[in-house]
């Protein structure tokens, strides 16, 4: 369902790792939302199966994950993973936090769709899941 | 890609991939035909409880604590439907996050949506996807919502047991008298029971309600708090009195007789709704200077020649 072709985008919106701090992806769910998205956003401390569990029963096009703590290379690996045993593979997987620019080549060669630093526009990230998943004029 | 009709055997297997590829069809489209007389010619029969009350009151909160007791030895479905913002067009699907680590549950399914298309398409998809989950061997269905779409008489038809979740905080209570909820809901809940002003709205809703009770049944007022969990065995057992109550007094038939005349109803207004809008995009500027004129002719326009079905 990730091609082109949406007239819309749902996505889930998830933070993962032991940091409580969420005032970061709320603005994102805000502005993803007045770009006329449905979001969900799950929560914090996710762990990774609640959140691909959480992305099949909702049937997103994408999951945005939001992660500070470090951990974003065993992390994504895992999502990954659990992608691909769930067959979610058509469901985008995009995230964002302190992530150097070497791990996030690393981790967008083993399938992540696409992931930014810190310093993210939420611009960049609209534009990213239209132009990847809207139906183009 | 595989066509719905694998996604439905996968689903009456009980796969859960499959599932809800059934229900993003539903949700998001594109509809077919087939589909749809596949899922109510399965005619399941599935209980339903529809939790309705305005923002903020604890309904998500409150279908996360009913979970436990909803889904003993069996499948429970939710779905939570949430409004659109007319303006962006987005929607912003807060309901899951009461969930916590209820979202773990084996024997839960949780869909989230905001309605597409018509003002009639909440209580459409909402009752359409209840239909399916039934189709797939679910035990019960419970639907959130802050009303069906635009239609607020329409909840009264969308589920066996309603619901109507009320807080001490702000003037709840007058919104729900306004809105007419007060006359046929089937349980009333008083959330945040937590809070102060729990009591008070308690005696007002009692009197409010004396004159009901009509048809046998005396819709219970319920203090609840989802926070702390207190009256929840007490809210679990009011729903099942309920059901118990429609199948003894052969109740159950004649609510889904007019679930059915809505749903009807309601997807003729839909498909008529789409038609009309296209022929309005493009009507005439003098169609407008008298409206009553004007909805005539388009009406007799958008349906000329079409009176096959398509
Ligand atoms: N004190 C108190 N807060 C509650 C209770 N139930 C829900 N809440 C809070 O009320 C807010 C709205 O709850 P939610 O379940 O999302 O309400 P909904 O909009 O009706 O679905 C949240 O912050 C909840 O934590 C309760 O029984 N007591
Ligand atoms: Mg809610």
């Amino acid at each position: 369902m990730a091609q082109k072709g949406l007239s819309s985008i749902k996505i889930l919106l998830a933070k993962v790792g032991l940091d409580g701090h969420d005032r970061g992806i709320k603005v994102i769910a805000r502005a993803l939302r007045d770009a006329g998205m449905d979001v969900i956003y799950s929560g914090i401390k996710q762990t990774p199966e609640a959140i691909m569990d959480a992305a099949l029963q909702e049937g997103v096009d994408a999951i945005g994950i939001s992660i500070l703590s470090g951990a974003h290379m065993t992390l994504f690996s895992e999502l990954l993973k659990l992608r691909k045993r769930k067959k979610l593979t058509d469901m985008l997987l995009i995230g964002g936090g302190i992530i150097p620019p070497e791990d996030i080549e690393k981790l967008e060669k083993k399938g992540v769709n696409k992931l930014w630093g810190p310093d993210t526009s939420t611009e960049d990230i609209i534009h990213f899941l239209k132009e990847k998943l809207l139906q183009s004029e | 890609m595989k066509g719905w009709q694998s996604f439905f055997k996968e689903a009456l297997r009980g796969e859960e991939q499959a599932v809800a590829r059934i229900l993003t069809l539903l949700e998001r489209g594109p509809l077919d035909d087939d589909l749809l007389k596949k899922i109510y010619e399965s005619d399941s029969q599935i209980y339903t409880i529809a939790l309705t009350g305005s923002t903020g009151v604890g309904k998500s909160s409150l279908v996360a604590q009913l979970t436990d007791f909803l889904a003993r030895g069996q499948y429970v479905g939710i779905i939570a439907m949430d409004p659109r913002s007319s303006i962006s067009g987005g929607a912003f699907l807060g309901d899951r996050i009461r969930l916590k680590e209820k979202a773990q549950h084996p024997r839960l399914f949780f869909r989230s949506f905001a309605p597409r298309g018509t003002p009639f398409s909440g209580y459409i998809t909402a009752k359409t996807m209840a239909r399916a989950l039934g189709a797939f061997g679910f035990g019960c269905v419970l639907i959130e919502t802050q009303g069906a779409g635009q239609s607020d008489w329409s909840l009264q038809h969308l589920a066996d047991t309603t619901v109507l979740v009320l807080s001490p905080e702000g003037g709840d209570e007058i919104q729900m008298m306004k809105r007419g909820l007060i006359e046929w809901a089937d349980i009333f809940v008083i959330n945040k029971a937590d809070r102060p002003g729990a009591k008070p709205l308690e005696y007002a809703l009692m009197h409010e309600l004396k004159d009901r009770g009509h048809t046998g049944w005396k819709p219970p007022i319920m203090l609840t708090s989802a926070q702390n969990g207190q009256g929840m065995d007490e809210l679990f057992e009011a729903i099942e009195k309920h059901h118990h109550f429609l199948r003894t007094h052969g109740l159950i038939d004649q609510r889904r007789k007019s679930h059915q005349e809505l749903e009807c109803l309601l997807w003729t207004l839909s498909m008529t709704w789409q038609r009309v809008h296209r022929k309005l995009e493009h009507a005439p500027k003098q169609f407008l200077k008298n409206p009553y004129e004007g909805a005539k002719k388009i009406l007799a326009e958008a349906f000329h020649g079409r009176k096959k079905s398509s």
